[in-house]
């Protein structure tokens, strides 16, 4: 390499006639290239040179975007074909704005059913074991295997296939059935209501005459019979 | 980020979006192009620009990738134009007044006399332009190494050690024209 020639007696006590400084090692050159700044002790050519190399990145000047209207046409061209008008353009841009609105509104409108007919589905135990399991856990939705109101009876019980109601209400008066040792039912006198002794035309606390059930009561309760039966 | 999402909307056909990408890139792109192709400088950024337009839906890639397809574009274009006014003319480059590529040393020399960006393009313009043209693409593009070397066709390697040479000259002449900090 060698710099535009400057001959010897131009630069009187220059050891090498035409060198400026040592030549600048690669690592410098790297980082001028990078735009990265210069440590201080760098050659001071090298250190001008970074500062005007980052001037040819700077912002334009007011001469260099000529050309922006042509080009903005042509674009606009490119996305409107010719014979658009300007109302034409405002109705698609609006068209465009309107559709992509209401496919956000859809696709949250769809999430949000998914998520309602989970969560139902979660709460009928209707869920494959895995997803019942999880939605227990997350949403406290019954256990796999349970279900929460109205359904069949199917918690896990020690002894034999629970039949119905009247079966029920024969294992609970003792004579049937296995009797678990944790189940204190087993300890109540046939016949009587678990956990009290009461004498013959006793009323059990609280059981006062009631009211006759009004018309509205009674429909209430009919109502709700099938639910808690 | 700020990129891609002004690209999106570009790409969609807001043009306020592209207008951004413009003034942001075109003054890059006219610096390189007054080296590259200084006769038609402004001729040859105006038909990147249309084919950039042409193409801006199916470009796929971020801020580094845009650049580097829009430079791609100036530069066969650039060719372009440089074949056919070499297939039309035949007026002798000194009585056309139009400018080589290398600058004359004397007027080298003048330009050199007070350095500022212009003068610092000019310096470049007195290179070979393969040196040239890849400090361009460095520095004024900010396109990195591989990108350069994939358009200029040559190594990582060739295309370091071409811009070491081109700065090295260019600190040299900094350096003669007095500039300090």
């Amino acid at each position: 390499m060698s710099p535009r020639d400057a001959l010897s007696y131009e630069m009187p006590g220059f050891p090498l006639p035409g060198w400026l400084w040592p030549e600048p090692d690669e690592p410098l050159l790297d980082m001028l290239l990078a735009g990265q700044p210069l440590p201080l002790n760098a050659p001071q050519g090298m250190l001008a040179l970074a500062d005007h190399l980052a001037g040819l990145a700077a912002p334009a000047d007011p001469g260099e975007l000529t050309g922006e209207t042509a080009v903005l046409s042509a674009f606009s061209r490119a996305v409107f074909p010719v014979g658009t008008s300007p109302r034409h353009r405002a109705q698609a841009r609006r068209r465009r704005s309107l559709t992509t609105s209401r496919c956000k509104l859809g696709a949250m409108l769809i999430a949000v059913l998914i998520a309602l007919g989970s969560t139902a589905a979660a709460y009928a135990g209707v869920l494959p074991a895995a997803l019942q399991k999880l939605a227990h856990r997350a949403i406290d939705a019954p256990a796999a295997g349970q279900v929460a109101i109205g359904g069949p009876a199917l918690s896990q019980q020690a002894g034999p296939t629970r039949a119905g109601p009247a079966t029920e209400h024969i294992r609970h008066a003792g004579m049937l059935g296995h009797r678990d040792h944790n189940d204190r039912r087993h300890l109540v006198r046939p016949g009587k209501s678990a956990g009290r002794t009461r004498y013959r035309g006793q009323r059990r606390p609280g059981h006062g005459r009631r009211k006759p059930a009004s018309h509205a009561d009674r429909r209430g309760i009919g109502w709700l019979a099938p639910l808690i039966r | 980020m700020a990129f891609a999402a002004t690209l999106t909307r570009a790409q969609g056909g807001d043009e306020a979006a592209f207008a951004a990408i413009f003034r942001d890139v075109q003054p890059v792109l006219l610096r390189y192009l007054r080296v590259i192709s200084p006769i038609a400088a402004d001729d040859v950024a105006g038909e990147t620009w249309l084919q950039v337009v042409a193409g801006l839906t199916g470009f796929r890639g971020d801020e580094r990738a845009f650049r580097a397809w829009l430079f791609t574009i100036a530069r066969h274009r650039a060719a372009d134009l440089g074949r056919a006014r070499a297939r039309r003319q035949t007026v002798p480059l000194e009585s056309s007044g139009a400018s080589e590529l290398r600058l004359s040393p004397d007027a080298a020399d003048i330009a050199l006399e007070q350095l500022s960006t212009r003068a610092l393009m000019a310096s470049i313009a007195t290179l070979p332009r393969e040196q040239a043209e890849i400090i361009l693409l460095r520095v004024v593009a900010g396109l990195d190494t591989s990108d350069v070397a994939r358009m200029v066709g040559k190594t990582t390697g060739a295309v370091r050690v071409a811009a070491h040479r081109g700065l090295r000259r260019l600190a040299v002449l900094a350096d003669r024209a007095g500039v300090t900090l």
